[in-house]
Formats: structure tokens, C-alpha cells, sequence
């Protein structure tokens, strides 16, 4: 892989660039390196193409195609696809092309929005371990080790028995099981760039080690932690599904793909597919974007990080 | 205080399980579906060697193999799996007659009232223990004796009643004991509620302190009574001695326990000494625990189950499930189901506290149109009031017969009581104040109609009523919060009494996962009302006279009793009453001689034949 | 390889005290109080007074830890009073079906994902490498309970080709005396598994493919086939290893899906149910158990990684 088409730090971290560079040269270059990019990691495209297209289909599809979801049609229950309703409707009479809209704002919410959490402590944790050293270190990172220890799921359960489900719950709830992986990695790349001579530069001109942290060593882990966040948003949305299959998602009317398809498995024997499959594969197209994507940035970066 | 009759159905499954009155604390098992299942994987070709297999119910398992049930083990599952080793003295319903006394399944012969319904007698049938000793008046005699000595361990157990209400209970004879009364009971009431629950016990082989103790006749004595029950729960408590403990051996019923795990499966073997008319014809009865309801369905379909049950969800699968290779068969329970109201909340206390509120909120639910698109036109059967719709008694007032389904009533209700009404959003109070075009004592100004509502998790055909009920709700300017948690959080989280003050809930749903099942065919209201955990509804004095009135009413007047009861209460709407399903139970073709009995849907193992 | 033995021991049983120390804060997170929550809220002050006693909840929280460390050290994880049981017994009699079902999807995942991987990497960044990359993708990204019942859909019941379900058993021998119906579960579980082997061994055999023994033997013109079967596959399965506990938790967290799916009695079926009935002392004592194997578990992975290639003990 050329170098050209590996992302720079600066093309991620959004570092400062030259001052007197326009704003339209910047802007091209930018465009470019994308261009370069997608060209060379047709997966990762495709992936982000996915991404944007749910989102548009989540956020701005009901704007066009409105529907009921809040109040109930008992006299319009599992119909199949039909003109009216494209996807046909579910057991009690929501429409289910609707509700894919709705339900993919409510995961892409939680999962985004859980993954931001876990990236934030995560790096946070991982940066300040990996800076300070010694036995800081070393603690902070067992207690990483010790949560990780405990199956994340089997975590949830506990915590859904003491707290009620609720769409910010839940969010804090499952970023508090998803840092971890975050904080190991961004603990590694920290411990490396301790030895690094503009790090020490920077220290020995007196630098306070907060602004180090914040300054140096967070801004060259972020393709790590970019990385590490888009595969947790996957997580996020797959862990959610689950929990809404053993009960603990939140109540309905809020909808979201993974109650949508345990809900619509409980009527797998009536032959009513389509309030299984829409919702079943709007989860694993999402986690597949996001996975696809998540691999091949990291891709770039390490075929980046090897040639440095 | 009445007795805590209510009973605990799992969401999970319907219930095929046996009329076991389950009492709030005994919440922790749900079974409900007591669904045998004759395994296909063993291939039984022949009565004799068969081995049935019965599907448990979702969430219960046994935890207490001691017939003399306390409270904290009153489950469903422990009473279903300890009646088939030590029956009850009477069986109330067979399967033509829900309120008749089912003689092969009863160790007595029906008991005699005298002394203007102040006395009975009850006379034995000759019953052999499994240890060849006589089931004798004596055995009765120790059930009463410990019942005297530790009441209030008793699940069953209500202040005045049973055995309160016993002056004496004297042996005459080997086989009849005589039960002198402190006042006229009503001869129905004083069967079905009272007489069977008793359990005859082994007084033979449990009338001892310890287990390398002598026995003796320690339960003459009310120390003696205490120990002696203190040790048979302790070692009933002991799940990993069920095979092998000599105590739970010594069986007057068609049944012998032989092998029990700790994740809830449970073999049972005929006694060969058993002297009841109906002998087991098969070699051995599973029960099949399962974690769902889903999990059973496709055990069911994929042919490993000979006995289970249809989940509610799955009700329109009737062809599916007869091409698997079985037959459905239908099974209620005398039971009502309703949402329980928080009166002692701080926040809606005030407003629950309105007729015309309840009133409201029981309007905008629509049971029927509930019934038919969510349950399939099947499932479940409408509940307007305390008298169980199904199966039919003399007891319902006309009343309760109509829908009280109207959201344009529950609109003007509101409006006529001072509540302005948006056209999205929650109702809210323009004219505070105790007058009768105002809101009512404790609602200010500006007060919202909204409560939080939670159900039982898990289930898509409570869900979905939820949804449908929040719905139209919300057309009534009342706006109900969802939120679902498992049963037993429901469950904790929902306790009247006073040793667990729980403000928390506003409006708590069982659902099909629980109801009142009253246990009987005699569905008197202190079940429900009076001294229940669950319902928090501060009885009027009016209201516990006419109680009173259908225990004590001399048999020609309890339909009259009953209908005043039943009419009071609806009149009063104290709870929101809601769909009561039932259990469709699919039972193979392969077997014979399944019944499900009326009042519990409980099985009896000795009934079944390979074809 | 002794200091990197003692070090890394000694990280492990700190490891083991903070998994204790998180699941004794939970203990004290539970709603009311521990006595409350686990005892119910029927329990009387006389039962909530003895059992704070046995479990030191009357005293200060440090020596409560000590005491909640007497009973671990001692055997003793609690009592489900839902159950009536130790929740030794509980587990005891769960665990090893677990195990089971984890180990045999462990064996699957392997041996379907080892030659998948190798094949990848070998056909690195060709059509068929990509192609196989989506499909572990997907499998990925498959939530586990629809898989299981499209799985049980189309073969146990459509099709009556292995049993939707798992026999009641009370231990290993019973489940190994109906294997067919393992074959549902142990799919599911290796299809979910499988993804993270492929991934992991590709990576492992491209590094190894650029190394130098990888030019030298080429040079010398011993054929491909060879090198890649011989040389990388052996110098990539070793890092493959450690994936084992890497993944432990998230298999473990797979297996309570798939053993409620199935009604396979194993510990997610019983952490599922304590769940249900907020039977706290078995699912805290589910956490710990599962948590110390967990990490025992990784342990040995690295122990064992290290013997086999000795760079390790110096890089950690």
C-alpha cells in the first residue's frame, strides 16, 4: 500500500495545519486523500456508504414517510407487505418500515452514543496509565483486567435485576462494559510515545503532564481510539440486541431493531417473515458497516505505523 | 387479615399446573405450565416401561418437598410435585362439574355439616400408607395439631380462619375426625376454602424431633407441634435428599419421588403399595423444566415433548402443533387478573383514590379488540370483576357482563371532574377542589394524569395488550409510562403490607403473569381483597361486611351473596381488570387418559396410558 | 521464565481481588440492602439480623470484604435462598456443562477457522479473501439468538434433523448420552466464535509470510505448500492461543444466549433464571466464579504461549 493512501495523523486528528494554507486547498486535499482511500479500501467504503445511508434512512426517512408510532391498530395486525404498508405491519399494527426508522435511531443512538462513552474513559484511562507508569500503571490496568474478566452480558444481567432499562441507562450501562479494550490499546500506544523525543522535548520544556496527555498522547493514539469506537458502536448495537431478547431492553412503544426482530421471532411458526428478516438485517448490515469500516481504517494505519 | 389465596401464573406458559394457591411471597415460582411431556426421545411404545415427560413451568422449580407449606415455598411447583406423593383430603372439581368433589381423587368421603352448619365430620376412605400402616382420623389429627402450633407459617393462613375458626378437631373412630366451629360457615365456602387444604400426613413415620429421633406424639404438645415442624421443613428444605431421605418415602399417593436436580427436573415413580382405585400405568413421570416459554414451544414442535403447552404467542400455531403429533386441550383456572393499583403512593395515591379515575382508566381498556387481534381470537377470555368469567358459576352479578369499554366516557369524566385534556399529552387539573364537578381532595392545580406503568417482562402478548392499553390511554389524555422488569422484580418491588412500605410503583401488572387464582371454585373475595400483599386497596368496612356475608350466608343464599359482593365491587372498580388467559395445553397422541382437572388444570400421572 | 512466572501470578491474583472487590460493591448496590434484596422484602428483622451477622454486614465495609474473602477461601459462595441451595452446588453441578458447550464450540470454531484463516492469508486481498472476510463478517455480526432459531427453525422443526433441545441432564455423562441434540447449541456457539479465529489467524500467517525463514525457505526452493503447512501454520497457530482467553468473557457472554435458546442446562441458563427471580447470591456467585476462570483461564493461555516462544517473557 502507498503511502499516499494511508491517512495521515493529521487528516484524522485534525491537527494544526499550516495557517496560510485556504481553506478551499485544504478542503480539496482533504477530498482527495478520501478519494484515494475509498479507491483502495472498497470494504471500508462500502461500509461507510451503509453508515451514511442508515443514517439517512433512521433520521430523515420519517420526515418523508410518516407514520403512527406511537398509538396502536389493533384491527391492522400482521399484515403482510402490501402498497399501504412495504414492509407489512407487526402484532399490533405499527408499520413496520416506520418502526425500522424509528428503531435505527434509538440503536444507532445508543450505540454511537455508548461508544463515545467507552471511548472517553477508555482513552482517558488508558492515557493517563500509560503515561504515568509505574505502579499507576499497573493498577490502572488491572483493574481493567479484573472488569474484564467478568462477561459483559453476564454484568447486564446483573445490573438490569438493580437498575430499570431506560435508553440513557442503558447507554451508561453498556459503556461502562465497553472501555476496556479502548484503554489497552491506548495504554500501548501512550507507553511508546513516552519514549519519543518531541514528548520529551516537551516535557523537559516544562510542560505540565495533564497537557502532555491532552496535547501529545491522546491526539496520536486517536487512530487507535477511532478505530476502537467504531467496532464498539458494532458491540454496542449487538449487546443491545440481546439484552432486548432476554427482556432487558427498554419498554416499548420505544422501538429498536433488536427488540423488533425478539419480537417478531415470537412469531417465527406463524410465517410472518416480515417482522423478522427487516429488522434482522438491519442489524447485521449495520454491525457488518461498521465492522468493515472499523477494519479497514485500522488497516491503513498499521500498514502506516509499519512503514514508520 | 384473609388467607393470601392468590396464586402466581408465569407469563411464560399457561397454566396446566394444579390449583395450588401460590401466596405473593411465594412468588419465586411461576409455574404455570405444569405441561407433562411424555419424551418422544425415549420411545415409549408401552404402558408399562413408559416414561412421561411433563414440561415445567417457566420459572419455577420445587424448593420444598414438605407438604405443610409455608408461605416462602408456597409455589405452584412445590405443591403440584408434593400432591402427587401426599394428596390433599379433598379434590374440588372433576372434569364435568367444576364445583363438585372428586371422589377418586379425594381420601375422604364428602363431608358431613350438622348442628346448623356449626359442626362436620369427615370420614376416611381406607387409604394404606406406602409402609403398610392405615391412613388414619389420626393422620388428619397431626396435620391440625402442627397447623395449631405454627399458623402463621402456614401459606393458607388467615386470621379467623382455619384454625382459628376450629373450636376442636377429635377422632372418632379410626377414620372419621370431627371439626366443631365457632360460629355457622357456609358449607361451600368451608370446603372448598378450608377443608381442602388439608394435607393428611405420616404421623407414624413424622412425628419426631430429629431425624435419629423415636417417633412420637410430640405433636400433642405445642413445643413438641413447633419442633417437629421445624424439622420436617428443614430436611423438606433439603433438595439434595429427595431420593434418598426415608421421610419423603412414606407416600399415601400414587407416587414416589426418585430423582430431583438442582436445575429444577423431577422424576417421579409409582408406589407400588399405593390403594387408591386409579393405579399408575406407567413406569415413570418426568417434569422438564424450561427457561421459556419459546424454549418449550420448540421442544414441542420439534417432537421431544409428549405433553406441553401452546404459548400465547403462538396460538395460531393449533395445526402446526397437531401435525407435530398432538392434540390440544384446553385448561382454565378460576382465576381473575387485574393491574393493581398504588393507593399508598405519594404521587397517584390521590388520584386512584377517585372512583371516577378508576372509572376512567378501566375504560379506555379494550379487552375485546385485545382478545382478538393479539391473542388470535383465542387465548383468553374477557374479566370485568372479581367473579371469573370462565367457568361459569351462579355467582356473577349482570352487571359485570359489559364492556365497560368507552373512551369517549373516560373523556367526559375527566372533563366533568375538572381536567382539561389536550390533544397530545397528559390531562391536566384546571379545577382543584373536593366538589363534584372538581378533581378531588389531594390533586393540585395543574396535577398531569400520568403513571407509571410496569409488566412483566418477556412475554409479546403482554407487551403487546400494554402497548395497546397505553394507546388508547393516551386518547383519554391519561398517559401511562411503560417499563418491563421480570416477575419477581414486579414482585419485590410491589408489597402492601406494612413491614414493606414500597411507595415506588404506581401501577403494577402481573399480567397473565399473575392473577388471582382463587384455588376453588368458590371465589370469595378475601382472597383478593382482604390482607393481600400484592393489592393495595384499603377495604371499606362496606366491603368486608359483605366478605364476611358470602363465608357465613347459609347455603340457599350464596348466590345472593356472592352477586351483592360482586356488584359492590364492580360498582367500585378498586382495581383495572384485564384479560384472563388460559392454557392450551398439547398433549401426544401417543397418550391417554390426560385430564386436565378444572379449578387448578393440574394433572394427575397415574391417569396416563400409552396407546 | 521463573520471574516472568512469579510477575505474572502475581499480576493474576490481583487480577482476582479486584474481580471480588467489583462484584462486592455490586453486593452493596443492590437495592435496600444486601439482607433486603437477598433475603425479600417479607424477611423478617430477626432473619435480616442473622444474616448480617454471618456475613459481617454489621460491621465496617473493610472487614466486611475480609469476611466476604474468609467465605470464597473457604468454599462457600452463598446460599440461594430462591433455590434452597448452596450456590456451590448450584454452580458445581452447572459448570462443567458449560464447559462443555464452550469447549466443544471453542474445538469447532478452530478447526473450521485455522484453515479458513490460512487460506486468507496465503490468498491475501484476492477476491476470495474478501469474500471470505464478509462471510465471517456476517457471522459476526449475526445476533446469536436469531441464529439459534433460525437454526432450530429450519432443523428441528421444519425439519426434524437434530433435536431443538437439550435433555434435561443433571451432569456431563447425561448430556454426552444424548449428543445429537449438542448439535444445535455447539453450532451456534462456533459460528459466533469462528469469526474472531479467522481474523486472528489470517493476521498471525501474514506477519509470518513476510519473515524471513519464509524467504529463505523459498529461496532454497522448498515448495509453498509445505512452508505455509508447515512453517507458518505452526508459527501462527501459537499466538492463536492466547485468543482462548482473550475471548473467554465474550464467549461466555454468547453461551447465555445460546443456553437460554436451547434450554441447555448449563450457568448461563442458571445466571438466566437467577436473573428472573433476582436470585442475587447465585448470580453473584455465578460472576465470580465465571470471573476467576476467566482469568485463570488467560493465564495459563500466556503461560503456556510463553513456553512455547520465549521472546514473550522478556516483552511483558
Amino acid at each position: 500500500m502507498s503511502q499516499a493512501t494511508a491517512l495521515t495523523p493529521s487528516d484524522v486528528s485534525g491537527a494544526p495545519r499550516s495557517a496560510t494554507t485556504p481553506v478551499r486547498v485544504r478542503a480539496a486535499r482533504l477530498l482527495r486523500v478520501i478519494g484515494r482511500w475509498c479507491r483502495s479500501h472498497k470494504l471500508g467504503f462500502a461500509g461507510l456508504v451503509v453508515i451514511v445511508l442508515l443514517t439517512l434512512f433512521s433520521f430523515v426517512g420519517p420526515l418523508i414517510y410518516h407514520t403512527d408510532q406511537v398509538h396502536t391498530h389493533l384491527t391492522e395486525v400482521n399484515l403482510p407487505p402490501s402498497a399501504i404498508h412495504p414492509l407489512g405491519t407487526d402484532n399490533v399494527g405499527y408499520d413496520i418500515l416506520g418502526r425500522l426508522m424509528e428503531g435505527g435511531q434509538s440503536s444507532l443512538e445508543v450505540g454511537f452514543a455508548a461508544a463515545l462513552l467507552a471511548s472517553c474513559i477508555g482513552t482517558l484511562w488508558g492515557a493517563i496509565s500509560g503515561y504515568v507508569g509505574g505502579w499507576v500503571d499497573a493498577l490502572m490496568m488491572r483493574v481493567v483486567d479484573s472488569a474484564f474478566a467478568i462477561p459483559p452480558l453476564l454484568l447486564l444481567l446483573l445490573l438490569g435485576t438493580i437498575f430499570t432499562p431506560s435508553v440513557p441507562e442503558l447507554i451508561v450501562v453498556l459503556g461502562l462494559v465497553s472501555w476496556l479494550i479502548t484503554a489497552r490499546l491506548v495504554r500501548g500506544d501512550s507507553l511508546s510515545l513516552r519514549t519519543r523525543e518531541y514528548v520529551q522535548a516537551a516535557m523537559s520544556a516544562g510542560a505540565k503532564r495533564p497537557r502532555v496527555v491532552v496535547r501529545h498522547v491522546i491526539p496520536n493514539a486517536l487512530g487507535t481510539i477511532v478505530v476502537q469506537s467504531t467496532f464498539e458502536v458494532a458491540n454496542a448495537i449487538l449487546l443491545l440486541a440481546s439484552l432486548s431478547f432476554l427482556g432487558l431492553g427498554p419498554a416499548p412503544p420505544a422501538a429498536n431493531w433488536g427488540a423488533m426482530l425478539s419480537n417478531g421471532l415470537n412469531y417465527i411458526y406463524a410465517g410472518y417473515w416480515w417482522q423478522i428478516y427487516p429488522a434482522g438485517l438491519a442489524i447485521v448490515i449495520t454491525v457488518l458497516a461498521f465492522n468493515m469500516l472499523a477494519e479497514s481504517v485500522r488497516d491503513s494505519f498499521e500498514t502506516r505505523l509499519a512503514r514508520v | 387479615m384473609k388467607p393470601m389465596f392468590c396464586r402466581w401464573k408465569s407469563w411464560l406458559g399457561p397454566s396446566a399446573a394444579t390449583a395450588i394457591t401460590v401466596s405473593l411471597v411465594a412468588a419465586m415460582s411461576v409455574a404455570d405450565a405444569t405441561g407433562a411431556s411424555a419424551a418422544t426421545r425415549k420411545h415409549a411404545t408401552a404402558s408399562k416401561g413408559a416414561v412421561v415427560t411433563m414440561a415445567e413451568g417457566a420459572q419455577g422449580t420445587p424448593n420444598n418437598i414438605m407438604p405443610f407449606v409455608s408461605g416462602a415455598n408456597n409455589s405452584q411447583a412445590n405443591t403440584n410435585l408434593q400432591e402427587q406423593m401426599w394428596p390433599t383430603l379433598y379434590t374440588i372439581g372433576t372434569a364435568r362439574n367444576v364445583n363438585a368433589i372428586n371422589g377418586p381423587l379425594s381420601l375422604a368421603e364428602p363431608p358431613v355439616y350438622s348442628n346448623g352448619d356449626t359442626q362436620v365430620s369427615v370420614t376416611l376412605k381406607p387409604y394404606k400408607w406406602s409402609d403398610g400402616t392405615s391412613l388414619t382420623a389420626r393422620d388428619v389429627t397431626f396435620f391440625m395439631n402442627i397447623l395449631k402450633a405454627n399458623k402463621t407459617s402456614w401459606a393458607h393462613y388467615t386470621p379467623g380462619d382455619m384454625p382459628t375458626n376450629v373450636v376442636s378437631w377429635t377422632a372418632k373412630g379410626a377414620n372419621t375426625v370431627v371439626f366443631k366451629l365457632n360460629r355457622a360457615y357456609n358449607p361451600t365456602w368451608f370446603t372448598d376454602d378450608e377443608l381442602a387444604y388439608i394435607v393428611p400426613m405420616p404421623q407414624q413415620a413424622w412425628d419426631k424431633e430429629s431425624a435419629a429421633g423415636a417417633v412420637g406424639t410430640y405433636d400433642l404438645t405445642t413445643a413438641g407441634a413447633k419442633a417437629v415442624y421445624n424439622f420436617l421443613n428443614t430436611q423438606g428444605e433439603n433438595t439434595a435428599t429427595y431420593g434418598s431421605n426415608p421421610l419423603w418415602q412414606v407416600v399415601d399417593g400414587a407416587w414416589k419421588i426418585k430423582q430431583y436436580t438442582s436445575n429444577g427436573f423431577v422424576a417421579l415413580v409409582p408406589n407400588t403399595a399405593y390403594s387408591g382405585p386409579d393405579k399408575p400405568k406407567i413406569a415413570k413421570f418426568e417434569e422438564e423444566p424450561f427457561t421459556s416459554s419459546t424454549a418449550e414451544f420448540n421442544a414441542l414442535l420439534g417432537g421431544n415433548l409428549d405433553i406441553g403447552y401452546v404459548p400465547l404467542n403462538d396460538l395460531a400455531e393449533k395445526a402446526r402443533v397437531q401435525g407435530a403429533g398432538y392434540r390440544p386441550v384446553r385448561s382454565e383456572l378460576v382465576a381473575v387478573n387485574m393491574l393493581s393499583l398504588n393507593y399508598s403512593s405519594p404521587v397517584v395515591g390521590p388520584l386512584v383514590e377517585q372512583l371516577y379515575i378508576r372509572k376512567a382508566l378501566n375504560d379506555v381498556m379494550d379487552q375485546p379488540a385485545q382478545i382478538s387481534a393479539i391473542l388470535h381470537g383465542s387465548g383468553g377470555y374477557v374479566d370485568y370483576g372479581p367473579i371469573p368469567t370462565v367457568p361459569k358459576t351462579p355467582y356473577m352479578a349482570a352487571i359485570q357482563k359489559k364492556s365497560p369499554f368507552d373512551i369517549a366516557a373516560a373523556r367526559k369524566l375527566l372533563i366533568s371532574h375538572g381536567w382539561k385534556i389536550p390533544s397530545n399529552g397528559a390531562a391536566e387539573c384546571v379545577r382543584p377542589g373536593t366538589g363534584p364537578s372538581e378533581c378531588g381532595a389531594g390533586i393540585a392545580k395543574g396535577k398531569t394524569l400520568t403513571f407509571s406503568l410496569v409488566y412483566v417482562s418477556g412475554s409479546g402478548y403482554l407487551t403487546a395488550t400494554m402497548e395497546n392499553y397505553k394507546s388508547d390511554a393516551s386518547e383519554a389524555g391519561i398517559v401511562l409510562n411503560l417499563s418491563q422488569q421480570p416477575f419477581n422484580s414486579i414482585v419485590g418491588d410491589i408489597c402492601g403490607t406494612p413491614t414493606c412500605d414500597s411507595p415506588g410503583w404506581q401501577i403494577a401488572n402481573w399480567g397473565a403473569g399473575f392473577s388471582w387464582n382463587f384455588g376453588s371454585p368458590y371465589p370469595v373475595g378475601a382472597t383478593m381483597f382482604e390482607g393481600h400483599v400484592g393489592l393495595d386497596y384499603p377495604v371499606p368496612k362496606k366491603l368486608e361486611s359483605l366478605i364476611t356475608a358470602t363465608e357465613t350466608a347459609p347455603v340457599s343464599k350464596t348466590a345472593t351473596a356472592m352477586k351483592a359482593y360482586d356488584s359492590w365491587v364492580i360498582k367500585n372498580d378498586p382495581e383495572v381488570w384485564q384479560i384472563e388467559t388460559y392454557t392450551l395445553n398439547a398433549v401426544s397422541n401417543k397418550l391417554k387418559g390426560v385430564t386436565f382437572y378444572p379449578v387448578t388444570g393440574n394433572v394427575f400421572p397415574q391417569d396416563f396410558a400409552v396407546k | 521464565m521463573i520471574a516472568f512466572l512469579i510477575r505474572r501470578v502475581g499480576q493474576a491474583c490481583i487480577v482476582v481481588v479486584g474481580v471480588s472487590l467489583i462484584v462486592f460493591l455490586i453486593t452493596h448496590m443492590l437495592p435496600g440492602s444486601p439482607a433486603r434484596a437477598i433475603l425479600g422484602i417479607q424477611a423478617t428483622p430477626e432473619a435480616v439480623r442473622k444474616f448480617n451477622e454471618a456475613n459481617g454486614y454489621d460491621k465496617p465495609i473493610f472487614i466486611q470484604f475480609v469476611v466476604y474473602w474468609q467465605h470464597l477461601l473457604s468454599g462457600n459462595l452463598g446460599f440461594s435462598y430462591k433455590k434452597d441451595l448452596p450456590v456451590r452446588t448450584l454452580i458445581a453441578d452447572d459448570a462443567p456443562k458449560t464447559l462443555l458447550l464452550v469447549g466443544l464450540g471453542f474445538f469447532f470454531a478452530f478447526l473450521v477457522g485455522i484453515p479458513i484463516g490460512l487460506w486468507q492469508a496465503v490468498r491475501r486481498n484476492r477476491l476470495d479473501d474478501h469474500f471470505l472476510t464478509s462471510l465471517s463478517f456476517v457471522g459476526y455480526s449475526m445476533p446469536v439468538f436469531w441464529l439459534g432459531m433460525l437454526l432450530i427453525w429450519l432443523l428441528a422443526v421444519s425439519h426434524h434433523v437434530f433435536p431443538a433441545e437439550s435433555p434435561p441432564a443433571a451432569t456431563v455423562g447425561q448430556v454426552l448420552a444424548h449428543p445429537v441434540s449438542l448439535v444445535l447449541p455447539v453450532a451456534t456457539l462456533s459460528v459466533v466464535e469462528a469469526p474472531g479465529v479467522i481474523r486472528f489467524m489470517r493476521s498471525a500467517a501474514i506477519e509470518n509470510l513476510a519473515e524471513d525463514y519464509v524467504r529463505t525457505a523459498t529461496a532454497k526452493g522448498a515448495p509453498r505448500v509445505r512452508i505455509v503447512l508447515v512453517h507458518v501454520l505452526r508459527n501462527s497457530l501459537l499466538p492463536v492461543i492466547t485468543l482462548i482467553g482473550l475471548t473467554l468473557p465474550l464467549v461466555l457472554s454468547g453461551s447465555i444466549v445460546v443456553e437460554t435458546v436451547f434450554n441447555y442446562p448449563g450457568m448461563g441458563l442458571l445466571m438466566w433464571t437467577a436473573a428472573q427471580s433476582r436470585d442475587y447470591p447465585t448470580l453473584l456467585g455465578g460472576a465470580i466464579v465465571i470471573g476467576i476462570a476467566t482469568v485463570v483461564g488467560s493465564l495459563l493461555a500466556d503461560v503456556l504461549y510463553a513456553i512455547v516462544d520465549p521472546r514473550v517473557r522478556l516483552t511483558r
